[in-house]
């Protein structure tokens, strides 16, 4: 009975290590620095909200990184020019991005159909104009400094590791509490919903406003990412929350897979290898190669990824655990979801 | 009020640009279901490619022309290599295939011409016309010119020939369309094919305008999908009534708002617009798209 | 013909060569002559390069590129630094903020003795952290004076390109030798545009300006038509256009093809030099640009202090890339003053690099006259800039 009771939380402590470990490697690797690994833990959290939105409400949000924007020009301001605790700071971004995103929710749930992805877009880029064009608030497009690091009582987060560290804690916290959630009795409603919005909508589920919150949780996840990014980097700039970020968080979601929250770290830590391990080997196979060359490796990389794991690392994954049981003969009653899936995948 | 036609002038030039590449747009989404991020690069390529041929000797005509067709070519390969493998997967995973295409043909265009913008002259020379106190740049009555024709010549596909009506019945019921043994991935091929050359169309017509740089097609992808959206997302010529309002909305908010603010109003308009109106401007086109 | 994948893939395999092979960037190429002083040897000295070689500010990074190759070329075929050769590591921030931040550590990783870049005050500001903490000297290309200021809290930060305060200086001597007191200004909207609005705006708090009208345009704007008949309703007695090209050139053929502008307008040195004039073709002539000297490097007398350095900088980057640009001569004065602190200081040292270049004295740069100390990390004077505008196609020093 003990042993029950304790199993996830030493699961939980394991991944932590998993993190943990990511930093000799990183160390070992030519190509990479702490430093990236905080952009992987920062990038990862954010796009666990758009994972829950694509993978559980069935919606495509392209304009994510304006709730990611959110958080970090909330840090930014309350910490540096009213002097709040970080946290405080952190929370009150995050509470203005669950109620932009709840407005935003109720008014485009209302309809069907991909106009979710239309008023994200639009809401993304009006975000992204103000942060341009109100100076005397944002600093404009010179953007606001001075933004302090992040402390937690006798701790401060001053360094790449340190930061990394908080990162990726938060990044597990944030893994915990979704899967949590998608256990309960709501979360069980989400699931549904996202096989079948009829079906959801017949046993009961207030569609609309189950969208509603999910489409808030996953702008609160950006926009506590958000507010760690602005600690780290203590300058932030429109130019960091426009359409290209929010494309970015939809490749890491996607090529990560939506049908797991795990797929979302998986996913950033293969965006920032493709990224970074492009930089670094090109140049060795094309003398005075220069960005261009990575920026189309990065490109049809990510075209063939999609293309041989269109579910997504998290999905691959899942595949490849279900065939190995096949193969090794353990296989027991295959499940009819699974059976459906292998027809659409091959 | 000589003021104002100017703003108008300058919007109606932009607009017309954001029609054509929002026409693809539509095409491409109603055949497909697929939002097509690479849209905006088909117009950059063609944009370069019309360069790179006028400086390499061709006379206008032939260079102008190759270079749509260059365009178009890039389409098919868009189907072709990558959503016709993929034809299984779902729609989200192909609408970031269709990103990762935008950013590897970037990358391609930014090997092949560097970073510098490219100049290419205006089709006739000469002074602009005076319109009651508004200066209207020759080659901006081209770009209308090429407007015109062009939805002229997407009514005749769509209404007239075997092809445009399959289209169109894939855009309204995709299983129905292939009851009727309509192939859609022939239908998909010709989708990005013709989306491909209506923004090849409006990347030559555009450069002696401004002029041709790599990372021109986001920024135009952007404003053609507003335009796209303004217009409902299901017809080719609400796609370009979107695009004339959203310039023309553009202009004006230069000229009484704050020019700082323009593009805010720009989106502003699409945000207003998916509120008030999500089905679009031209809501009653819905079923038929000519 | 049915297409296939391969038979696809196989098209624009062949469209692809054969734009290669017809379309391509023109491109001089290279005559390194061999020989001349000793070959250096030992253990190269790596400097780092930290900039936008794509992204929105591509067209600067090109030119910070092309400097630095030039560069090291030139100093290894020379002997080195110290006797040793100089290693060059190239990175591409995307003109991405976060990038450029990591990448800064990423460098300091790799053991660079010193940082070229970023070349914008966005990605050099969300870098500063980074570059505080790696202790190396880091050179930005960023026009915001806060780069370098306050000197106390940038004890590592230094930067080549003047000032934005600088141009407005030295635009406001032409301006008052012609009378001109009210201006309009256009300005791209970007961080680049904002700092020169910055500057003008401080120009007009301290009473030597009116500022009548004063409008933004996009980046990637196809027709700023609407913001200059704004401008002209206010009745300006010039216009000062503040952007690089596309921007730039395209504001120049609006005003005088479209409302045949009869006022001065003024440009700064991001207007992009030869760009700049085939951008805008026949209608560049009579504008005004503010410029280091580099533009009219043929054309400053021998008698001038940068005489000998604008000849050399000039002759081989114009032989090599057939074009000269406004931004390469702040990396190759960069790159210059490092040598010269390494050398100075006889290590290698980051810390005794630093030093060393606080108090180097006097360094005749392409740029200008650089004269940095502890209390200034840029040391150039507007008085380094010229006025120069375009006469037949062809750039003509005024003053």
């Amino acid at each position: 009975m003990g042993l029950r009771r304790w199993a996830p939380l030493a699961l939980w402590a394991g991944a932590f290590g998993v993190g943990v470990l990511l930093m000799p490697i990183a160390d070992a690797l030519p190509f990479l620095t702490r430093a990236n690994l905080v952009v992987f833990a920062l990038h990862g959290i954010a796009a666990m909200g758009l994972t829950l939105v694509m993978g559980f409400a069935g919606q495509v949000s392209l304009g994510h990184a304006a709730f990611y924007g959110v958080g970090a020009y909330t840090t930014a301001l309350l910490t540096a020019k009213v002097d709040w605790h970080p946290l405080l700071a952190m929370a009150a971004g995050a509470v203005i991005a669950a109620v932009l995103a709840a407005l935003l929710g109720r008014i485009v749930f209302r309809l069907r159909g991909h106009f979710l992805a239309m008023a994200t877009l639009a809401f993304g880029l009006v975000f992204y104009v103000v942060m341009r064009s109100w100076d005397s608030l944002t600093g404009g497009n010179q953007g606001t400094g001075g933004i302090p690091d992040f402390t937690l009582g006798p701790l401060r987060f001053d360094s790449d590791t340190s930061m990394y560290l908080l990162a990726w804690a938060v990044l597990l916290l944030g893994l915990i509490a979704a899967r949590n959630l998608l256990s309960s009795r709501p979360g069980r409603a989400l699931v549904a919903m996202g096989s079948s919005e009829v079906a959801a909508a017949s046993v009961g589920i207030d569609v609309a406003r189950t969208k509603m919150a999910v489409f808030a949780l996953g702008a609160v996840y950006a926009s506590v990412a958000g507010s760690l990014y602005a600690h780290y980097v203590t300058y932030v700039s429109p130019e960091s929350f426009g359409l290209l970020p929010s494309l970015r968080f939809l490749v890491i979601s996607t090529v990560g897979g939506i049908d797991s929250v795990w797929g979302a770290p998986l996913g950033s830590a293969v965006v920032v290898l493709l990224t970074e391990g492009t930089r670094e080997l090109v140049p060795r196979f094309v003398s005075g190669a220069t960005g261009s060359y990575e920026i189309v490796a990065y490109g049809l990389a990510l075209v063939l990824v999609l293309l041989f794991l269109p579910r997504g690392l998290a999905g691959g994954a899942a595949l490849l655990v279900r065939r190995a049981a096949e193969w090794a003969g353990t296989r027991r009653q295959p499940a009819p979801t699974a059976a459906l899936e292998e027809v659409e995948l091959r | 009020m000589s003021e104002f036609l100017q703003f108008v002038a300058s919007g109606v030039g932009q607009g017309a640009i954001y029609g054509l590449v929002g026409v693809g747009f539509v095409i491409i989404y109603n055949v497909t279901g697929i939002i097509n991020f690479a849209q905006g690069h088909y117009l950059m390529l063609s944009a370069l490619a019309a360069v790179s041929l006028r400086e390499a000797g061709l006379p206008a005509v032939p260079a102008l022309l190759l270079a749509i067709v260059a365009g178009a070519l890039a389409g098919v390969a868009t189907d072709r290599l990558v959503i016709s493998p993929a034809r299984r997967h779902s729609t989200l995973t192909l609408i970031i295939l269709t990103v990762g295409v935008a950013i590897a043909v970037e990358g391609l265009a930014l090997l092949i011409w560097g970073v510098n913008p490219r100049r290419y002259a205006p089709f006739t020379a000469g002074p602009p016309l005076e319109v009651g106190g508004a200066a209207l740049s020759r080659q901006t009555l081209w770009v209308l010119a090429v407007t015109v024709a062009m939805a002229l010549a997407l009514w005749w596909f769509f209404q007239r020939t075997v092809v445009g009506k399959a289209m169109q019945a894939c855009a309204m019921n995709r299983d129905a369309a292939r009851l009727q043994a309509i192939n859609p991935a022939q239908m998909s091929l010709y989708a990005f094919t013709m989306a491909a050359a209506v923004a090849g169309v409006a990347g030559v017509v555009l450069v002696p305008i401004t002029s041709a740089y790599y990372d021109m097609g986001i920024p135009f992808g952007l404003k053609g999908f507003t335009a796209a959206v303004i217009g409902g997302l299901v017809s080719p010529f609400g796609a370009l009534a979107g695009g004339l309002l959203l310039g023309v909305a553009e202009a004006v908010a230069v000229g009484y708002v704050s020019s700082a603010m323009a593009e805010g109003v720009a989106f502003a308009v699409l945000a207003l617009m998916l509120v008030l109106r999500p089905e679009g401007l031209l809501a009653q086109v819905r079923t038929r798209w000519a | 013909m049915k297409l296939t994948f391969w038979r696809t893939a196989a098209l624009v395999v062949a469209a692809l060569l054969f734009l290669a092979a017809c379309g391509g960037e023109e491109k001089a190429p290279g005559t390194p002559t061999p020989g001349g002083a000793r070959q250096p040897s030992g253990e190269p000295i790596k400097i780092g390069l930290n900039i936008e070689q794509s992204g929105s500010a591509s067209v600067q990074g090109e030119a910070y590129a092309r400097a630095a190759t030039l560069w090291a070329e030139k100093v290894n075929r020379e002997g080195g630094i110290l006797g040793r050769p100089v290693e060059l590591v190239i990175v591409d921030n995307k003109s991405d903020p976060t990038e450029a931040a990591v990448l800064t550590r990423r460098l300091v990783q790799q053991g660079v003795v010193a940082i070229v870049g970023p070349g914008t005050s966005p990605t050099t500001l969300a870098a500063m952290d980074a570059i505080l903490e790696s202790r190396v000297p880091v050179f930005s290309m960023g026009s915001a004076d806060q780069i370098v200021v306050p000197v106390q809290q940038r004890p590592n930060v230094f930067k080549t390109p003047f000032h934005a305060s600088q141009n407005v200086d030295a635009m406001l001597v032409d301006m008052k030798r012609r009378g001109i007191q009210r201006v309009g200004l256009l300005t791209v909207n970007n961080p680049y545009g904002e700092s020169g609005l910055a500057a003008w705006r401080a120009a007009e708090q301290r009473g030597e300006i009116q500022i009548v009208a004063a409008e933004k345009f996009e980046a990637n704007a196809t027709d700023v038509t609407p913001q200059l008949t704004r401008i002209m309703s206010a009745n300006p007695q010039a216009v000062v256009v503040w952007a690089i090209p596309p921007g730039a050139p395209l504001a120049r053929r609006n005003a005088v093809e479209n409302l045949r502008i009869n006022v001065p307008m003024y440009h700064d040195a991001g207007a992009g030099a030869e760009l700049f004039l085939r951008l805008a073709g026949q209608s560049a002539e009579g504008a005004f640009m503010v410029h280091p000297k580099t533009l009219v490097w043929d054309q400053i007398p021998q008698s001038d202090r940068q005489y000998q350095a604008l000849q050399e900088f000039g002759r081989l980057y114009t032989q090599r890339y057939g074009e000269m640009s406004g931004f390469a001569s702040y990396v190759w004065d960069a790159l210059g003053l490092l040598k010269a602190a390494i050398e100075k200081a006889g290590s290698t040292d980051p810390q005794a690099i630093t030093r060393a270049l606080e108090n180097l004295g006097e360094y005749v740069g392409a740029t200008g006259v650089f004269r940095m100390s502890p209390q200034d990390h840029l040391g150039l004077r507007s008085e380094d800039l010229v006025l120069v505008t375009i006469r037949g196609g062809k750039w003509q020093l005024v003053r």
